[in-house]
């Protein structure tokens, strides 16, 4: 059994002392973040970026995974006890917290650990099979695939983050020019350097995503003024065998939508959740009570949460191209270390992918406990009020920002994509897509040119390779769809007069 | 005045586009072959003013919406950033921290003096545990 053995080699890695305490600082961190408003996973893991210089490539990215993971979970607790969704939790607010309304937040609480931890379970056992099989397809991949296969990124995370595939694209496109803001490596030409000299390497990452996630957030729920009242019910946590039997089955459908669709490009823990509460919504037994406060509808959506968060690591590690905003970054993490995510990645660094894929496992051990007997005593991270939240939340940016360079005038860059984040919230358009597209848009031209050069110039030879072909087939499918979609429900709108419009 | 937030998006992805595309122009193009410095952003702005002309389009076929911006706290957040490069590089960064946080708390609707001292105090601690105890070179004064 290569797999076991594999596996056994990734725990001997990850269970030193030191990789341990990686995984545990990136699980408490993790839960912290997905708890606490206005600092999601993005903006924590790109805080802690210029961290990663100064301790071992294995455990800076085992900690940075279970930053990712670990949010999910926390993102959970915060969504059952004060319907407050983060990025990711949209779901849990529903049955979540009509389970709190009836006074039953333990089991609420209990469902979603216990089934975040079954999803995230399978989903590792997913990413042990898979990852090195689909490395092994990726080395096929040559210039015109990877292009082709960023667009199709480029087209699943328009459709599925936004809704509107043309907002989404627009962004993405946003994204990939940001990303030529600096000394273009074949020529040596400066572009859109504006004449500043700060950004002759080009725009910090950390200045993006601090900017658009970190400084934007912040602002819009000071706008918001929403008050949080910090949750004083009691908490029974252990449930009954019967409560206990109806966790098991709808955790393992989720686990199976989430650990799918963790792998789709543009994927990830939103969709799933979704697609898994859609799901037991149909074939639960109790599929009557969803939406009232049922087991189901909990266990399902935190399992695929779960499940997704782990199984989108795939893209990124065996083919080199990540799905979705998260691992954009963690892909830069990957790249700070020294180390190209892709095809070769398995076999050149065993002991990092072995050793993060065991780590997962530890972690949803240490969050199972962080999250479940250890609960309520995150609860009282809320008692800490806002005002005094944000201006520290501040101070980290400006504290990372700086020290990525040590140079003051990045801050500045900072703030101004602060603004410009703000902008894009209010015009309602979603920073994940630029943020995608700013850090593959390097890549994608390079590929571009590289394929056109190939090719002498003929355009054809993104369609006469049969894998690219394939892939933009798909992305043909998709916008043809989309645009269908859209003139009929323009047609139907000007037949019924509607007074709301929905989100498109 | 209320404006669009539809149409507000179109011509502010118009504006990126044409910002990128028109400075393109500026580097050297090449041939599709050979491909020099100015070709790729040219054909990604291009692509962006077709998308942002499409939602521009769009507008007519979604309903209105107003566009809501409060200037107020994005500009006491960007103040106190601003604030913060400036003042580390012209006095130090412990006053800067001070300043920041000072201006900072002010969007905050429940503003309290003593309670933004204190965080100030802290955070100027904070700051100074980073630099002693993890080693950061924080120019702190």
């Amino acid at each position: 059994m290569e797999i076991l053995n594999n596996l056994a080699f990734g725990f001997s890695h990850a269970l030193t002392l030191q990789n341990l305490f990686f995984c545990a600082t990136g699980c408490v961190i993790g839960t912290l973040v997905g708890l606490l408003p206005g600092l999601g996973p993005l903006a924590t893991i790109s805080l802690l970026l210029p961290l990663t210089y100064s301790i071992p490539t294995g455990g800076a990215l085992i900690m940075l995974a279970g930053i990712y993971y670990g949010a999910q979970y926390g993102d959970n607790v915060s969504a059952i006890t004060m319907k407050i969704p983060h990025a990711s939790s949209i779901v849990a607010c529903i049955d979540g917290y009509q389970m709190t309304l009836k006074g039953k937040t333990g089991l609420a609480l209990f469902s979603a650990g216990v089934s975040s931890f079954i999803g995230g379970t399978v989903a590792i056992v997913v990413l042990a099979c898979l990852a090195p099989a689909l490395s092994e397809v990726a080395l096929l991949f040559g210039p015109t695939e990877y292009c082709s296969l960023v667009l199709l990124g480029f087209v699943c995370v328009s459709m599925v983050t936004t809704g509107s595939v043309l907002d989404g694209l627009a962004m993405c496109l946003v994204g990939v020019l940001l990303g030529q803001v600096g000394t273009d490596v074949t020529s040596g030409v400066q572009r859109f350097t504006l004449g500043l000299s700060s950004l002759y390497d080009g725009v910090g990452l950390i200045s993006v995503s601090l900017g658009c996630f970190g400084i934007a957030e912040i602002t819009k729920n000071l706008d918001n003024k929403d008050k949080r009242t910090p949750f004083n019910g009691t908490i029974k946590l252990i449930p009954t065998w019967a409560e206990f039997k109806r966790i098991i089955p709808s955790a393992l459908r989720g686990s199976a939508v989430g650990s799918l669709l963790g792998l789709m490009p543009g994927g990830g823990p939103v969709i799933a959740q979704f697609a898994a509460y859609a799901i037991d919504k149909k074939v639960s037994k109790y599929r009557d009570e969803i939406g009232h406060g049922a087991i189901e509808g909990v266990a399902g959506q935190a399992a695929a949460d779960e499940a997704a968060a782990r199984t989108s690591f795939i893209p990124l590690m065996a083919i080199g191209i990540p799905e979705n905003a998260v691992m954009a970054l963690m892909m830069a993490a990957f790249i700070i270390n020294g180390i190209q995510p892709g095809p070769g990645m398995i076999s050149n660094h065993p002991d990092l992918f072995w050793g993060l894929v065991a780590s997962m496992w530890i972690g949803n051990c240490f969050l199972l406990l962080l999250n479940v007997p250890l609960v309520r005593y995150w609860l009282s991270v809320f008692k800490i009020p806002y005002g005094a939240l944000f201006p520290s939340i501040l101070f980290f940016c400006c504290i990372g920002t700086y020290s990525v360079n040590s140079n003051l005038h990045d801050i500045f860059i900072t703030a101004f994509f602060g603004v410009l984040g703000y902008v894009f919230l209010r015009l309602k358009l979603d920073a994940a897509p630029l943020m995608l597209g700013f850090i593959l848009g390097p890549m994608l031209e390079e590929n571009f040119r590289r394929a056109m050069l190939i090719s002498r110039g003929s355009f054809y030879t993104f369609v006469q390779h049969p894998i690219s072909g394939f892939l933009l087939g798909l992305v043909a499918l998709f916008l043809i769809w989309q645009f269908v979609g859209f003139l009929l429900t323009a047609r139907r709108r000007r037949s019924v007069p509607v007074v709301e419009a929905p989100a498109a | 005045m209320t404006v669009n937030q539809n149409l507000a998006k179109g011509i502010f992805l118009l504006a990126i586009a044409l910002f990128f595309g028109m400075q393109a122009m500026g580097y050297s193009v090449g041939a599709f072959s050979k491909a020099g410095p100015g070709m790729f952003p040219l054909i990604v702005s291009i692509m962006l003013l077709i998308l942002s002309g499409a939602v521009i389009v769009r507008t007519w076929f979604m309903t209105a919406r107003p566009l809501s911006f409060n200037w107020r706290n994005i500009g006491l957040v960007t103040i106190g950033l601003v604030g913060f490069a400036l003042i580390s590089e012209h006095v130090n960064m412990l006053v800067a921290i001070v300043v920041m946080v000072l201006t900072a708390s002010y969007a905050s609707d429940d503003f309290k003096l003593s309670r933004a001292i204190i965080l100030a105090a802290s955070l100027s601690l904070i700051a100074l545990a980073m630099r002693y105890g993890l080693g950061f070179q924080l120019p702190l004064y």
